[in-house]
């Protein structure tokens, strides 16, 4: 008798014990609801007719093709907009419409669930092109949207981004639009990797570094461009290159490993991965190269430093305990947190840019196939973004802190994508080159 | 019948102080350690060791996402440790690699991980540290090109180069 009130107590402490391990758990995989704005619960329909020549004996096929797939790109992938209708083709007469300017065919609009309408014009004069931008909103019968610009005919794509943006601003409040971002990554042609710049878009890819070693890590900060380059004697240093002035600087070039350069959004700071020491830990230079503090005390790997928004937290990796992982450290005081529970291979973290945010993007591992995450910091909930049999890796998040751009391996080839984290469709970026990697999404 | 209950409940008293343990991470390596600094960047040129002393600088091996020193690989190690006491004006550069497995960004840190726990050894075992250097490629440059576990565990490796 006295046996069995043991073992019933033993029974209920064992229980309440693995209740409480259980529900840790299920604590810890709670999913992340991320709302953009709360007065939009969906897309807002959008309707992009062609854009005519104002003197029908001006007209460019090229300039109007070029106008509209680059509008249409634009507001398909904001993040706010979906075209609209999405089955109904145009008709000659409906399109004939996109020629009254003063005017949006209203009532055929609202017909069609329509919510907002793009027309415009274009104006080739030499080698100079005018733009006419209007939007009209259905429902209210009125423009909410009436730009002009005046642009060189080889920088009309960026002109077209600068009107989307100038539409997405009215919609995404204190997120800056993406339109006109650029984003870096790696690209091995001939066995060597080197630094290519490409528009958001894809379009406009272009070759930054020219090293016949090993170039990889890029990270940008406003104009200039971060990155480690093994040109110097075969080993691997952090350089600066200033986008406008292509003048080069040697930021950091102590023995070992020089890695990982991830400026402050503040622009004061630069974390790095340095082992002169012994072993790889997290340090903070100035942003002349100087060191201003070391922040991991570990017999670990520590890396991969990104920063939180307000320029004193990082997220780093580490396998103190024996499977890489995520941490957080305020720099300042160096005490590190251990952030994911998840999986035993998670690396690679980016902290959303966006004010206040405590959002950080990882590569998970499983077996041979890795998949991007996102976690809460604050409360260790987090979200899967991809699922595909693809590996995804690499995540850098786009200023809008609603996009990130991405490294997608297929059968060992690799192109770059990005992804709204909301609805995570995969947009691909560069063209099916299968050998680019490591992308990051530069400021706007 | 009492018997039986007595076994299960133990059974279930094992599973549960199983599972406690396997939530407590253990923590990796030594709980002290001091770092050995690299103080100079080597200016000479590293090469392959010459064929005859190829046997000595066979590639140290290493397991999947691990840094620490095979027990299998120790005695290799010694070897190269005689061979540096004796050939004492050789400078040896430990150049670490990965598989391709795992990320890209993790493995860069990992490789440089490998080549410093070659060197902490050597130096162990009486190596000057001055005359070891440290690179890491990464996944970068792999032994076998090959997607398989044999090509794997070649890649997962700390190679030797030597200077005067």
């Amino acid at each position: 008798m006295m046996n069995k009130k043991k073992y019933a107590f033993l029974i209920t402490v064992i229980l309440n014990i693995s209740f409480l391990i259980i529900f840790e758990n299920i604590a810890l995989c709670r999913e992340i609801k991320i709302t953009i704005s709360k007065k939009l619960d969906r897309k807002i329909r959008v309707a992009i007719l062609p854009f005519f020549a104002k003197k029908y004996d001006n007209s460019d096929i090229l300039t109007a093709r070029e106008l509209y797939s680059t509008i249409k790109f634009d507001i398909k992938n904001s993040g706010y907009f979906e075209l609209w209708p999405q089955k109904t083709k145009f008709t000659d007469k409906i399109l004939k419409k996109g020629k009254n300017i003063d005017s949006a065919d209203y009532d055929f609009w609202f017909e069609h669930t329509t919510e907002l309408v793009i027309k415009g014009y274009y104006d080739i004069q030499g080698t100079e092109v005018f733009i006419k931008f209007v939007c009209f909103d259905i429902a209210a019968q009125s423009v909410i949207l009436s730009e002009q610009i005046v642009s060189a005919r080889k920088n009309l794509r960026t002109a077209a981004h600068s009107l989307c943006g100038k539409l997405i601003k009215l919609f995404s409040g204190a997120r800056p639009p993406i339109t006109n971002t650029s984003i870096a990554y790696v690209k091995e042609v001939n066995g060597i990797k080197n630094i290519f710049i490409t528009d958001y878009d894809g379009q406009n890819a272009r070759q930054l570094t020219f090293n016949s070693n090993l170039t990889i890590n890029p990270a940008w900060h406003n104009t200039s461009l971060f990155y480690v380059s093994y040109k110097e004697n075969g080993y691997p240093f952090v350089f600066m290159r200033d986008l406008t002035s292509a003048n080069i600087k040697k930021i950091s070039a102590r023995p070992g490993l020089n890695a990982f350069p991830a400026v402050s959004p503040d622009g004061k700071k630069i974390a790095l991965t340095l082992s002169f020491n012994g072993n790889p830990e997290i340090y903070i230079l100035n942003i002349d190269g100087s060191i201003l503090k070391r922040v991991t005390y570990n017999p670990a790997t520590d890396t991969s430093p990104a920063w939180a928004p307000e320029s004193n937290r990082i997220a780093f990796v580490s396998d103190r305990t024996g499977t890489p992982q995520i941490y957080t450290v305020d720099y300042r005081t160096g005490t590190p947190k251990r952030v994911s529970y998840r999986g035993s291979y998670n690396t690679s973290p980016d902290w959303c840019p966006t004010k206040k945010s405590s959002l950080i993007v990882y590569t998970s591992l499983y077996g041979k196939n890795s998949e991007l995450y996102l976690l809460d910091v604050n409360n260790g909930n987090i979200k899967r973004l991809t699922t595909t049999l693809e590996s995804e890796e690499s995540p850098s998040w786009a200023p809008d802190g609603i996009h990130i751009s991405y490294t997608l391996t297929q059968n060992f080839k690799s192109d770059i994508y990005f992804m709204d984290v909301r609805d995570s469709i995969a947009v691909q970026i560069t063209d099916e080159e299968n050998n680019c990697t490591s992308s990051t999404w530069g400021p706007n | 019948m009492k018997f039986n209950r007595n076994f299960f409940l133990s059974i279930l008293l094992i599973a549960a102080l199983t599972a406690l343990a396997g939530c407590q991470s253990k923590p990796k390596g030594k709980a002290v350690k001091s770092d050995i600094p690299l103080t100079t960047i080597p200016s000479g040129t590293f090469v392959d060791p010459p064929d005859e002393f190829k046997f000595v600088f066979q590639p140290i091996l290493f397991d999947f996402d691990r840094s620490s020193i095979r027990t299998d690989m120790k005695q290799s190690l010694s070897q190269v440790a005689q061979w540096m006491s004796v050939h004492s004006k050789v400078l040896l550069r430990l150049e670490g690699h990965c598989d391709e497995r795992g990320t890209e960004e993790y493995n860069l840190a990992l490789g440089e991980r490998r080549a410093l726990a070659v060197r902490e050894l050597l130096v162990a075992k009486g190596v000057t540290a001055e005359r070891l250097t440290t690179i890491s490629y990464g996944e970068e440059r792999p032994a076998n090109s090959e997607h398989n576990e044999f090509a794997w565990a070649e890649n997962r490796r700390v190679e030797f180069k030597l200077a005067q």
